[in-house]
């Protein structure tokens, strides 16, 4: 694409070492349905224009969203000063692995006349099979995204891909009880199916009506097992990754510091990045920094197999870029099934969706467990409300009992149930 | 300014039109162990229209502002409405049409600081840490600043001006401690620009001190107990409960779902003592953290008092629920880009101070907890809230105690209003708050310190 060649000799003629720039542009329609009406049809075109300088291992980024020369001109003359008074780090430099590549999944799919279809189809089946359940909103929107990048040292990658998110939330309402929101995203290719089957929704929705019901514990606290459904498992999961990423393992602040291909959780889990997923939609085919993503293991069987680094944290830090900085998760599926899972807890919760503060930085947390059901004796006994759990992330991945067969498809991670233990489980 | 621009496309309105054309700016640096691992910035701007037709809105933007491109946005957004109109056939009445005429610019008036100079007061910070506290094993400091431009015309003639900036210091500091890295971060900055804030660095030495040494008390703390508690919930965390756990149950476009809040309008729902305003510009004649004084969809925004005196008084809302509750709007409608559309939401939420002393407060309490500072909170639709604290002292015999480690408390809001039974005289606006619902935005809250019962986590 000329036009970032041409951002790049603005920036070399004006003093730049190193300059890397990357456009991305979004066409976006948007349908929401909100309060039982689909009232917003909303179109959006968007440009983000980013440009970083290096000079004398000074570096500086800015972005703006507007592609006519004078802004380009503007833009670049504020990174050179910007870039000029910054600090000096021997880490800053652009991506060398030269490469020209395109990539594309686009499929050219919007219909404005079928995501209303489909949106008037998911309220109509709701109302009719969860009459106590609240569509407090769903959304449907349609991207197209195109991306271009290009650098001084001769990487050029372009792509361009097209996908639906859908997203909603809901909570039961029955006479003055009211339950738990709860609510899913969930990327798809195209709209064969209807929205009220995707991902987790039949089950979810179902439970958050039984939620209605929901009791406190009778015991104040206990310590149990925790059944981690594939709709709370980004909580933890995300949490965890963290200490692979630039910020933590350049602060020296990482759990995992020093530990690459050492067994650093429980060998039952394998947890890989897939940012270019025959079966996830979502695609990431190369990062910010230029360098084109792969699919790889960050822990398989409990060994850690890749920090999650981009280039600088890279260079920083003395360790290998990532496969990804942690894009479009997989867990491997296990060997059990849910009720055998179930069956298998003396006593626990099923973890529906976790509300908890940040872990600390020792892995501690704790939480509220909403959309939780209460396990005695091998067997669900009631859903539960003001229910708090606590423990330690890293002993919890630590001591997982087993994973499910089924896993359920999010369009940009793939989650299975997860049995560990323990927590401590309390109620008011 | 530039609504001489806007208004020239006035003539261009077929139907209820709102034009904004908006630019946000934001400048981001941090350091981190004294390297400058961010130095950027981002501009983002641009035209968006709405046009209300028979109960539903198309709304459409473009980055690009020029003639042909804002009568495209405005023609594409009339297209949408007429498109989602024929298929969902709503047919509500006309929205409110009130005119006014506001502008507002709270830009520095002091000589702009240059990159340079930003970078060295970080520096200067981070110098002064670590040359003072041998220990520290990881030191973060943000400069985040975000300038809101916004100009509106709407078909009814109200047209506004507004720029409002926000400029927030992240000060982050963690040590290690029998093998457990412990951190704590403290936010300072507010309404402005870096220049109204940030002028000597030394000025922030005495909040770096009472950081480490709160830090230092952390690690070395105690697990609390785990159950319900009577606790003093500072201002950060009390004012975290008026946003989280009860403003968001009485937005108008919740309450119209089914929030809990829409069976208590008028009812008695806290203890007498709890009073909730959402501050729309002003508090006691200065500006609020996040002024709005007209909102996106051009209504004079007006406080809101949500509870009086332990009854539940009034909803937050738009002109299209303003419409459907049969009362009047109350300018609560803000969107955070050019290209959103503007929701629901709150802007200055705080309980209103009490009588009694914080000392008092403290000295009431046999064995309970006193919780300073948050990292997060989140609420449900049944106004069941969870909060992270991160720094807080144990209370014993009426007496600050041993500090606490990393916690969660939670509880169901309109039950712990119930559990209020004493009021702190202060008044203090948190600062730095974003708001995620659908789009980011800043919001502040915040109040006095509140005596209560809530469910805290523990060991």
């Amino acid at each position: 694409m000329e036009f970032l060649d041409k951002c790049l000799a603005l920036m070399k003629e004006k003093g730049a070492d190193e300059g890397e720039v990357s456009l991305t542009h979004f066409q976006k329609e948007e349908m929401e349905l909100k309060a039982g009406e689909i009232s917003l049809l909303r179109s959006r075109d968007e440009y983000y224009l980013t440009l970083k300088a290096i000079v004398d291992k000074r570096k500086a980024s800015i972005q703006i969203n507007k592609i006519d020369d004078d802004s380009i001109v503007e833009a670049v003359t504020e990174l050179m000063r910007n870039a000029e008074n910054s600090q000096a780090d021997e880490a800053n430099e652009v991506s060398d692995q030269v490469q020209e590549r395109e990539f594309s999944d686009f499929k050219d799919n919007y219909d404005p006349e079928l995501m209303y279809k489909r949106l008037d189809s998911f309220r109509e089946k709701v109302g009719a099979d969860y009459p106590d359940l609240v569509l407090e909103g769903a959304l449907l929107e349609y991207q197209n995204k195109y991306n271009y990048y290009r650098n001084t040292k001769g990487v050029k990658l372009s792509s361009n891909y097209d996908k639906y998110l859908f997203y909603t939330t809901f909570f039961g309402r029955r006479g003055e009880a009211t339950s738990s929101m709860h609510g899913t995203a969930i990327f798809l290719e195209n709209l064969e199916g209807e929205l009220y089957e995707l991902a987790s929704l039949p089950s979810i929705m179902r439970e958050t009506v039984e939620h209605l019901d929901a009791r406190v514990i009778d015991e104040k606290k206990f310590r149990g097992d925790i059944l981690i459904t594939p709709d709370s498992l980004d909580s933890f999961l995300y949490s965890i990754l963290s200490h692979l990423g630039n910020s933590m393992l350049i602060a020296g602040t990482s759990y995992f510091r020093g530990k690459l291909n050492e067994k650093v959780l429980d060998e039952k889990l394998t947890l890989r990045t897939e940012p270019v997923s025959e079966y996830l939609p979502v695609k990431n085919y190369y990062g910010g920094d230029g360098i084109i993503n792969r699919n790889d293991y960050i822990f398989e069987k409990g060994v850690l197999k890749n920090y999650l680094l981009d280039l600088y944290g890279s260079k920083k830090t003395g360790l290998e870029r990532g496969p990804s900085t942690g894009s479009n998760l997989v867990v491997e599926a296990g060997d059990k099934s849910l009720p055998e899972m179930i069956g298998s807890i003396e006593r626990g919760i099923i973890l529906g969706r976790f509300s908890g503060g940040h872990p600390a930085t020792n892995g501690d947390f704790s939480g509220v467990a909403k959309n939780s059901f209460y396990i005695e004796d091998g067997e669900i006994k009631y859903p539960i409300k003001e229910t708090m759990i606590s423990g330690n992330l890293f002993e919890l991945f630590q001591n997982i009992v087993g994973i499910s067969r089924a896993r359920v498809n999010f369009g940009f991670n793939l989650f299975p149930y997860i049995h560990a233990r323990e927590i401590v489980v309390s109620s008011r | 300014m530039k609504l001489d621009y806007l208004m020239g496309f006035r003539d261009e309105f077929a139907a209820y039109t709102e034009l904004r054309l908006q630019e946000n700016t934001t400048t981001y640096l941090r350091l981190l162990n004294g390297n400058l691992v961010e130095n950027s910035k981002r501009t983002e701007g641009g035209v968006s229209a709405r046009v209300y037709k028979d109960g539903v809105f198309g709304f459409a933007s473009s980055p690009i502002i020029d003639e042909e491109n804002v009568r495209k946005v405005i023609r594409k957004s009339e297209e949408n409405a007429a498109l989602l109109a024929g298929m969902e056939r709503l047919n509500k009445g006309k929205l409110a049409e009130e005119e006014h005429k506001i502008i507002k610019d709270f830009s520095t008036t002091r000589p702009r600081a240059s990159r340079k100079e930003m970078i060295e007061f970080l520096q200067e910070l981070y110098d002064y840490t670590v040359s003072k506290y041998s220990d520290i094993k990881a030191s973060t400091f943000v400069l985040n600043s975000l300038d809101m431009e916004k100009n509106l015309v709407t078909s009814f003639d109200t047209y506004a001006y507004t720029m409002v900036p926000g400029t927030i210091l992240m000060m982050s500091l963690a040590i290690e401690k029998d093998g457990a890295i412990y951190d704590l971060y403290d936010l300072v900055g507010g309404l402005g620009q870096y220049e109204d804030f940030f002028t000597d660095p030394e000025k922030l030495y005495g909040q770096i001190d009472t950081l480490y040494k709160r830090l230092r008390e952390k690690a070395e703390g105690v697990y609390p107990e785990a159950g319900i508690k009577e606790v003093i919930l500072d201002s950060k965390i009390s004012g975290i409960l008026a946003h989280e756990a009860i403003g968001h149950t009485v937005e108008a476009d919740f309450v119209k779902s089914g929030s809990v809040a829409r069976d208590y309008l008028n009812k008695k729902i806290g203890s007498e003592l709890v009073n909730l305003v959402d501050f729309a510009a002003e508090y006691e004649n200065k500006p609020c953290p996040v002024p709005v004084y007209i909102d996106d969809e051009g209504t004079k925004a007006e406080d809101v008092v949500i509870i009086q005196d332990g009854i539940l008084k009034n909803y937050m809302n738009n002109k299209e629920l303003a419409l459907e509750f049969g009362t009047g709007p109350t300018g609560n409608a803000r969107a955070y880009a050019f290209s959103d559309e503007p929701l629901v939401r709150m802007r200055n939420t705080a309980f209103l101070p009490g009588q009694h002393t914080l000392e008092e407060m403290i000295a009431s309490i046999e064995d309970g907890y006193y919780l300073i500072e948050t990292n997060n909170g989140q609420a449900d639709s049944t106004s069941e809230f969870m909060f992270g604290v991160t720094f807080g002292y144990e209370i014993k015999n009426g007496k600050l105690g041993r500090a606490i480690k990393e916690t969660t408390i939670s509880g169901v809001a309109f039950d712990v209003l119930k559990t209020v039974s004493m009021v702190s005289n202060e008044m203090y606006w948190a600062v730095g708050g974003m708001c995620g619902k659908k789009q980011s935005i800043p919001v502040s809250f915040g109040g006095p310190a509140i005596k209560c019962k809530v469910n805290i986590g523990g060991k």
